[in-house]
C-alpha cells in the first residue's frame, strides 16, 4: 500500500503535463522485449526499424536471431491492439527463440509451421480466452557467407527492391497460431538478390493508414514505389524519408493501427 | 452547484456500472462494491499496479484502478492462461482493465469527454502528484477476495 502525500500540484493543468511525464512501464516493457535497431545493422551494415504502436504499447513486433554468419529475422503483427496484443508480442517471442535457438529448427517455412502448433497447443485448452492468439509474421533468413537468403510468410509478404525493379515475394495467406485443427504448412522461398538489394518486412496496419489526397488506404504497391525511388539512398536516410512520408500520408488524421517497417540492405 | 454534484454522482455512478460490468460479463464472476465515499487527494491509497487515466473536455480529472499483483494475476490466467505472470503482463493487465472501463465510460458520457490513453505503474512514481482542487471518490472492491480501488477525480 502506498499514500500519496501532499500535492504541490495547485492546478489541473500544470496536474495533466505531469501525468504524461510519469513512465509508462508498459511501454517501457514493450520497447525493451524488441531487439535493439543497432543488432540489425550490426549485421546487415545497412538497416532500420520503424516502430510507431498506435497507443502506448503495439501488437507489432519482431525477432532477430544471429549466429555468424546466419541470421533470422522476423516480423509479427498479433491480432488485435494495445495492452493484450502486446502481451502476445513476449509470447511470440519466447516461442521464436525455442524454435530457433531451442530446437535448432533452421528453415522459415518450419519455424512458421512450429510457431503455429506452439501457440496452437498453449492454447488450445484454454476456455473464455479473451485474446486473439493469432498474427501475421514474416521470416526471412540469411547467411551473409554463402550469400543465400530464404523467406517464409504467414499472411505476410516481403518487399524486394533493386534496381531492375520490385518483386512481391508472396507468404501463404494463412496466419499462425489460430486455435483451429486446420494443418497449415509454409513454403520456404529462396531468395536471389544483387549487391545492394533492399528488403522491407511492412505490418499489416500501413496498410491501413488513411489519408494522401484521396483519402484511402495506403496502397503497398505505393509504398514499395517509394521504396524503389529511394532504394540507392543510405538505410538511415531511408529511414527518414519514409518517417516523412509516413506522417505526410495520414496528415491531420488519426493513425488508426500499429504500424512497424523494418528495411534492410544487402 | 447541486447540478455539478449530481452530475458528478451521475459520472461516478458510470464508473461503478462499468467496473461492475466488466467483471460480470467478462468474468463471470461478480464483484462486490463497498460503499463508496469522499477523500482528499492527500494520503490516497495506492495498491502495487495501477492504471491511470486523464480525463479531460467537459469535466478534468482522473480515473485510476490501483490492485495487488493476485487481482491482475487471476484476471491474466482467466483471459490468456497464463497460470505464472510476470510483472510485464500484470502492467499490460493494469493497463486494459483501465482502457476498458473508462472506454465504456466514454462511450456513455460522449464526444465531450475525453480520456488519454493509461499510465501504468508498478508502486508510487515520485512524480505522481494529484491536483488539491478536485473532489474525489474512492469505490473499494472486492472481487474473488481480492481487494482493489477505483478512484476518480473531477473537478
Amino acid at each position: 500500500m502506498y499514500n500519496l502525500g501532499k500535492s504541490k500540484s495547485k492546478s489541473k493543468s500544470d496536474w495533466f503535463a505531469k501525468l504524461d511525464q510519469i513512465n509508462d512501464a508498459t511501454r517501457s516493457n514493450y520497447f525493451s522485449v524488441l531487439p535493439e535497431e543497432a543488432e540489425l545493422q550490426h549485421f546487415f551494415n545497412e538497416a532500420f526499424v520503424i516502430n510507431n504502436p498506435k497507443g502506448r504499447v503495439g501488437g507489432d513486433g519482431y525477432w532477430f536471431f544471429n549466429q555468424g554468419s546466419e541470421a533470422y529475422l522476423a516480423l509479427f503483427s498479433c491480432v488485435g491492439e494495445g495492452h493484450l496484443a502486446s502481451m502476445m508480442i513476449r509470447i511470440y517471442m519466447e516461442a521464436l527463440k525455442k524454435m530457433v535457438d531451442g530446437y535448432s529448427i533452421d528453415f522459415p517455412g518450419s519455424i512458421l509451421q512450429f510457431l503455429h502448433r506452439e501457440v496452437m497447443a498453449r492454447f488450445k485448452s484454454k476456455n473464455n480466452i479473451l485474446l486473439n492468439t493469432n498474427a501475421d509474421v514474416g521470416i526471412v533468413k540469411v547467411d551473409l557467407e554463402s550469400k543465400q537468403m530464404e523467406f517464409a510468410g504467414a499472411n505476410m509478404n516481403l518487399l524486394k527492391v533493386q534496381r531492375s525493379g520490385i518483386t512481391i515475394i508472396e507468404g501463404e495467406p494463412q496466419q499462425v497460431g489460430e486455435t483451429s485443427e486446420q494443418l497449415t504448412s509454409y513454403p520456404s522461398n529462396t531468395v536471389e538478390y544483387e549487391n545492394g538489394t533492399c528488403f522491407y518486412l511492412v505490418s499489416p496496419g500501413v496498410n491501413k493508414l488513411i489519408g494522401g489526397p484521396d483519402f484511402k488506404k495506403l496502397d503497398i504497391d505505393l509504398l514499395a514505389s517509394f521504396f524503389r525511388e529511394n532504394r540507392p539512398k543510405a538505410m538511415g536516410e531511408q529511414k527518414q524519408l519514409t518517417e516523412g512520408y509516413l506522417k505526410d500520408w495520414i496528415g491531420s488524421n488519426t493513425q488508426n493501427d500499429d504500424v512497424l517497417i523494418i528495411g534492410f540492405k544487402l | 452547484m447541486d447540478n455539478r454534484k449530481e452530475e458528478f454522482e451521475s459520472t461516478c455512478n458510470l464508473f461503478i456500472n462499468s467496473i461492475s460490468n466488466y467483471f460480470k460479463h467478462l468474468t463471470e464472476i461478480d464483484s462486490d462494491m463497498k460503499v463508496p465515499y469522499l477523500k482528499e487527494s492527500q494520503g490516497l491509497i495506492l495498491k502495487d499496479f495501477t492504471g491511470m487515466i486523464g480525463i479531460s473536455g467537459g469535466r478534468k480529472g482522473f480515473v485510476y484502478i490501483s490492485a495487488n499483483k493476485d487481482m491482475f494475476a487471476d484476471l491474466i490466467n482467466m483471459f490468456i492462461g497464463i497460470e505464472d505472470p510476470a510483472d510485464e503482463d500484470i502492467l499490460d493487465m493494469a493497463g486494459e482493465i483501465s482502457n476498458v472501463v473508462a472506454g465504456n465510460v466514454r462511450a456513455n458520457l460522449g464526444a465531450n469527454f475525453m480520456i488519454s490513453v493509461p499510465t501504468v505503474f508498478k508502486g508510487m512514481p515520485e512524480e505522481l502528484e494529484i491536483p488539491e482542487d478536485v473532489l474525489v471518490y474512492v469505490i473499494p472492491i472486492s472481487w474473488k477476495g481480492h481487494e482493489a480501488f477505483v478512484v476518480i477525480g473531477l473537478d
